[in-house]
């Protein structure tokens, strides 16, 4: 992927010298890697703090950045590790993410409860119930591929290097999350299609 | 050709097959075509929709990560200066208020970075070093930095093995979570080996050599186990005593890094 050269110059700003250049990254690319945060962790309080996390390694490792990348990617493989790291937490804290609310107390996070998208109403809602029991069934890692993959549009290469796996065991990775996924949802989609 | 497998279906919906075969099959093929289809139904159904944040969320996510970044600034600058380097004990630190993992993550980062800064400036001012008083200085951070880092390391270290020595093997057992810890383990664990051996810090570097068979024997496991195989993991584990190496070597490293800190600590009111 060829390098941003707006991107390319705060960079070069930053390690210059200059703190406030890095502002200009945060500021093209917070929403894209919330997005990718989100639907990996399942929750907004786990993306806010992996994007956060994101850019704070980001500025530390900033010297190791090879330019012949782009920045896009890069934080994107940063994202993932912060997002992987986050739900490796959240095992040890609980079996379902939670949340406080304004009270103080505690609420469970379901990818159900968001409201839906004008194509998820395209099914019906025991379809998107099977969808999400689906992606719930994936493994963090799976997860993480297929978000990459499918909505993020990152090459088998760049999952690879974010996942630290072979091409070959990340295109497996992609892969076993299309089968659980369509195993679960095919059923409606061929009734929704008749 | 045969008729393409799922996966190449697959791979071949996101552009990413790199077989032109495949999409002349599918033009040939009613069959496939009709699979194909149905695949690509399925995935355009799949949707997370993202709830839209703020209208300033960037301004917002800047404004609470400009302090962070000055901070971690700050920090570089004091562990690669020569004057004075911060104790982790008196000084409070940076990441009060931050998650666990986000700390030790971060602060394995700094000292790398604090590391590769002291033998880059290292070999940039050779003039400046003086009758060796600055090169001494400088290797002596470094090997403070070294400790540290690598002391860091193996309590993370320590910590995974600890979850699978103690884990209760059910059926099947799901260890992705400690392969995906062991994989990012394995990476800083190659950079430290490497380094203890530049530095010619042999028990480290040997200890460090052990463990990364070890990491890379897990990370090369399936994700989910059965009793039996899980059971095998654990006796190879035990057989290599490699937790209690680990503990060890990292007690001592901890034990150095203090008499470091402590004698720099003399040199300086002298």
């Amino acid at each position: 992927m060829q390098m941003d050269a707006q991107d390319a110059a705060a960079v070069a700003q930053v390690l210059a010298g200059d703190r406030d250049a890095f502002r200009l990254l945060v500021e093209r690319h917070t929403r894209s890697i919330f997005n990718l945060a989100y639907r990996v962790t399942g929750n907004m309080t786990d993306a806010d703090e992996v994007v956060q996390e994101t850019f704070c390694r980001a500025y530390t490792k900033l010297t190791t950045f090879q330019f012949q990348s782009s920045v896009k990617t890069w934080l994107c493989r940063i994202a993932v590790n912060c997002a992987l790291d986050m739900m490796a937490k959240r095992k040890f804290e609980a079996a379902m993410p939670r949340v406080k609310n304004e009270d103080g107390t505690e609420v469970e996070i379901d990818f159900a409860s968001d409201r839906p998208s004008p194509e998820r109403l395209t099914l019906s809602a025991e379809a998107q119930e099977a969808m999400q029991r689906a992606i719930k069934s994936l493994t963090d890692m799976e997860r993480t591929a297929f978000v990459m993959r499918h909505f993020e549009g990152c090459s088998s290469e760049e999952i690879s290097v974010a996942l630290n796996q072979s091409v070959t065991a990340a295109k497996n990775t992609v892969f076993r999350a299309v089968q659980k996924l369509r195993r679960a949802l095919a059923p409606y989609v061929e009734e929704a299609a008749r | 050709m045969n008729h393409p497998t799922e996966q190449e279906l697959t791979l071949h919906f996101y552009g990413d097959s790199g077989n032109p075969a495949i999409a002349e099959h599918l033009a040939g093929c009613a069959e496939c075509r009709q699979e194909f289809q149905r695949l690509s139904a399925v995935l355009a159904a799949v949707t997370m929709p993202v709830p839209e944040p703020v209208a300033a969320y960037e301004s917002e996510v800047w404004s609470r990560l400009r302090p962070r970044l000055e901070s971690i600034a700050d920090q570089q600058q004091a562990e690669a200066s020569v004057v004075k380097f911060p104790s982790r004990t008196a000084r409070p630190s940076i990441w009060t208020g931050l998650p666990r993992w986000a700390g030790m993550g971060a602060v394995a980062a700094v000292m790398i970075a604090a590391f590769f800064f002291g033998r880059l400036w290292e070999r940039r001012t050779p003039v400046m070093s003086g009758p060796g008083v600055q090169n001494a200085s400088t290797a002596a951070i470094r090997n403070r930095v070294l400790l540290m880092a690598v002391g860091e390391h193996l309590d993370r270290t320590a910590a995974v093995l600890v979850e699978l020595e103690n884990a209760d093997p059910a059926k099947s057992m799901d260890i992705s979570w400690e392969q995906s810890t062991a994989q990012q383990l394995l990476d800083d664990n190659r950079l430290y080996r490497q380094t203890a051996l530049e530095v010619n810090d042999k028990a480290v570097a040997d200890v460090l050599d052990q463990l990364e068979r070890v990491l890379v024997d897990l990370t090369h496991q399936p994700s989910k186990v059965s009793e039996s195989e899980f059971n095998d993991i654990r006796r190879r584990l035990q057989a290599q005593g490699i937790l209690l190496k680990v503990r060890v070597i990292g007690s001592q490293v901890r034990d150095r890094e203090r008499e470091s800190r402590s004698s720099n600590g003399e040199k300086q009111k002298t």
